[in-house]
């Protein structure tokens, strides 16, 4: 993980949708920071920026720790302290985030995008039922009294595809499997009635018959309300068939953004090429991992052809320091490509 | 499982408990070395003397027929009868009992008031001044003597100060207790009216609640400190945040009553621990409770009474933790619908 340098350059936001729709999000030059073991801000989301228009999918996919979810909390400014946001900025609905006062972050949170988690039976309070739980939203965001808003509870439970929602609705969580608990999430976030929806990683620990129902319910929801969604996940079959664009980070940084079928079809970027060769076919034999080999970081060198090489790791640290762009391959597609790398970085 | 099934065998628990402690006492007192009727009898008896009072005693017969009289004498409430007070046992532990409670409850309100927010505080700024204040405050707190504390407090508060009461007793020497409804001077007060009574038994109570809120005050900032810090660190409290839910609206909310589970915890141990009779500050403010009455029990080798002290407390301790258990199935779904 690289260290944090003060007073970088605002890199401008790649991506814009391919509308000229006013983008619901935009995030530009995003860096989110730690305290490393030695005390200095250590980047765990560097100058991160993309755009996103109304109704729009787009995943977010990388390995664990490549900045996904540190991405998705700072959007809706809910990075952990001892965190912090060092830069950028990140726009929704035209209300900057970034620096924004606690009120004005609890307005947009809920109401202009919410977000549901990967565990999703933690993710509800233990001592509170279902119901405590969802009226609980419909009294803070629609203002409704106590018997209305069991009222909501309830059908909102029969629209997220609860069978015997009277009984789920006087459930505690504990009580719940892995699936019931998403839906209920899900109706939480819909309760407040969103444009857009963050879903990190909402299917793991899912088997897979629930994890394709959530997902067709969230489908289900999209095509009803217009819903804008942002999937984080490291799983690309999932993407291929929930999301219109795709974002891949790799050790914080945003390193391809393409169109669903491009990025399929025409990756240019060597991290998302190994990522896509992970996925396992049926139509071919699996590859035998090499073990022995190490890996080696490759990175594309922006130069005439958008080429790249092999590089060893400290040539890529190196290279790192030097402030990669993203480029533009084809109309929406781009990747992220470093300037001539150093004398000395040269094999 | 059903709250009403859970409650019937936790109750079946304590009983069981409650026999075990039973059979430990009796065989205990048996195993000591010493022999209650020679020390009853004194050092000069004669040993016809000393054979009469165990005769009276019944130590003469088999121990089965000893412990079924024992038993047949716990279950009718009979505890023995005190050698240096010549009154029953029962009687003596139940006219000092109201102290000892009055003066734990008293102290485990200030450990758990002060203690719990003074956690809960350093919980949310954790990192800060506040937070290192709070824990270096709780070192100390629990390091302090509470012998030494207590003697400080009486020299400055009443010695230096003279704002306290002279520590002896639970009322100043001219104002009649108020009439015993409780057994609480202070509660009995308020309900018949007398304000003088409550005033003073209030200042009485000041300074050994102050000692043993003190002492016992580390554990609740501690355990509510890091409960606190689990809680909100934990997925419910990140997913209440990103639906639009204030800090303050989630730590009343969310994070208090499910921190507040495991600070349950620690006030039956707290309450067990106070309640057990403090021998150390109920003696050094010549409190009139059970610990200033087991210490004379024990230094003068009044065999019932230690017994009788002894049972109280096993008595207390399994009810208690029955409390306890009764209030976590109370406060956690996940106990009470297993």
């Amino acid at each position: 993980m690289a260290v944090f340098t003060p007073a970088a350059p605002v890199v401008a936001s790649p991506g814009l949708a391919p509308e000229k729709a006013p983008p619901l999000a935009e995030v530009a030059n995003l860096t989110v920071a730690f305290p490393s073991p030695d005390s200095r801000m250590s980047a765990v989301v560097r100058e991160v920026g993309f755009s996103l228009a109304p109704h729009e999918s787009l995943a977010l996919v990388g390995e664990s720790g490549s900045g996904k979810t540190q991405t998705a909390l700072a959007m809706l400014g809910l990075t952990r302290p001892p965190g912090r946001v060092m830069a950028g900025s990140v726009r929704i609905g035209g209300q900057e985030i970034v620096g924004a006062s606690e009120s004005t972050l609890r307005r947009i949170r809920g109401s202009q995008a919410a977000m549901i988690f990967q565990s999703p039976r933690t993710a509800l309070n233990p001592l509170k039922t279902v119901g405590d739980h969802l009226s609980r939203v419909y009294r803070r965001h629609s203002g409704l009294d106590k018997r209305r808003a069991q009222e909501q509870a309830l059908a909102m439970l029969e629209r997220v595809g609860m069978t015997a929602p009277e009984r789920v609705l006087r459930a505690y969580p504990h009580q719940l499997s892995g699936g019931m608990a998403q839906r209920v999430m899900i109706g939480m976030m819909l309760a407040c009635n969103p444009c857009l929806l963050i879903a990190d990683e909402p299917t793991t620990g899912l088997d897979v018959t629930i994890q394709s129902q959530i997902f067709a319910l969230i489908r289900d929801i999209q095509a009803e309300t217009g819903l804008a969604l942002i999937l984080i996940t490291h799983d690309l079959g999932v993407v291929a068939e929930n999301c219109d664009r795709i974002a891949v980070m790799q050790r914080g940084r945003l390193v391809e953004l393409a169109p669903t079928a491009a990025l399929f079809a025409q990756a240019r970027h060597p991290y998302t090429l190994r990522l896509l060769a992970s996925i396992l076919r049926p139509d071919q034999p699996p590859q035998p991992i090499d073990l022995d080999t190490p890996v080696v970081d490759e990175v594309p060198i922006e130069n005439a052809g958008h080429a790249w090489r092999a590089i060893s790791v400290d040539a890529w640290k190196a290279l790192d320091a030097t402030r990669p762009e993203m480029i533009e391959v084809a109309p929406g597609h781009f990747v992220l490509c470093h300037p001539e790398p150093p004398v000395e970085a040269q094999p | 499982m059903t709250l009403r099934w859970y409650l019937l065998r936790r109750l079946g628990l304590a009983a069981v408990t409650l026999v075990g402690v039973i059979f430990a006492v009796f065989f205990m007192t048996r195993v000591l070395p010493g022999d209650p009727a020679s020390v009853k009898a004194g050092a000069y008896a004669t040993e016809e003397a000393r054979a009469a009072i165990a005769r009276e005693m019944g130590l003469d017969k088999p121990v089965p027929v000893q412990l079924t009289t024992y038993l047949g004498n716990i279950l009718q409430g009979d505890f023995g009868t005190s050698t240096r007070s010549g009154q029953p046992v029962r009687q003596d532990l139940l006219s000092r009992l109201p102290a000892t409670v009055e003066l734990a409850l008293f102290s485990l309100m200030l450990a758990a008031l002060v203690g719990i927010p003074l956690g809960v505080w350093a919980a949310v700024r954790q990192g800060s001044r506040v937070d290192a204040l709070v824990q270096q405050w709780t070192i100390l707190a629990a390091a302090l003597p509470l012998f030494w504390f207590g003697l400080v407090l009486i020299y400055l508060f009443y010695h230096v100060w003279g704002i306290a009461p002279p520590p002896v007793g639970r009322l100043d020497l001219g104002i009649p207790p108020p009439p015993a409804i409780t057994g609480l001077y202070t509660v009995d007060a308020l309900l018949s009216g007398n304000w003088a009574a409550f005033r003073n038994a209030l200042a009485h109570l000041a300074l050994p609640v102050l000692a043993l809120g003190v002492a016992t005050m580390s554990p609740f900032i501690k355990v509510a400190r890091s409960a606190m810090l689990d809680v909100m660190a934990s997925d419910y409290v990140l997913a209440a945040r990103s639906l639009g839910f204030s800090e303050r609206e989630v730590i009343w909310h969310d994070a208090l009553k499910n921190a507040l589970i495991g600070l349950l915890t620690v006030a039956g141990i707290v309450l067990g621990y106070l309640l057990a009779g403090n021998v150390l500050v109920e003696t050094i403010f010549a409190w009139p409770g059970i610990g200033f009455y087991a210490w004379n029990a024990l230094t003068g080798s009044d065999y019932d009474a230690i017994q009788g002290f002894v049972l109280t407390i096993a008595i207390i301790y399994v009810f208690l933790n029955l409390a306890i258990d009764v209030a976590y199935s109370l406060i956690d779904p996940r106990i009470r619908l297993r």
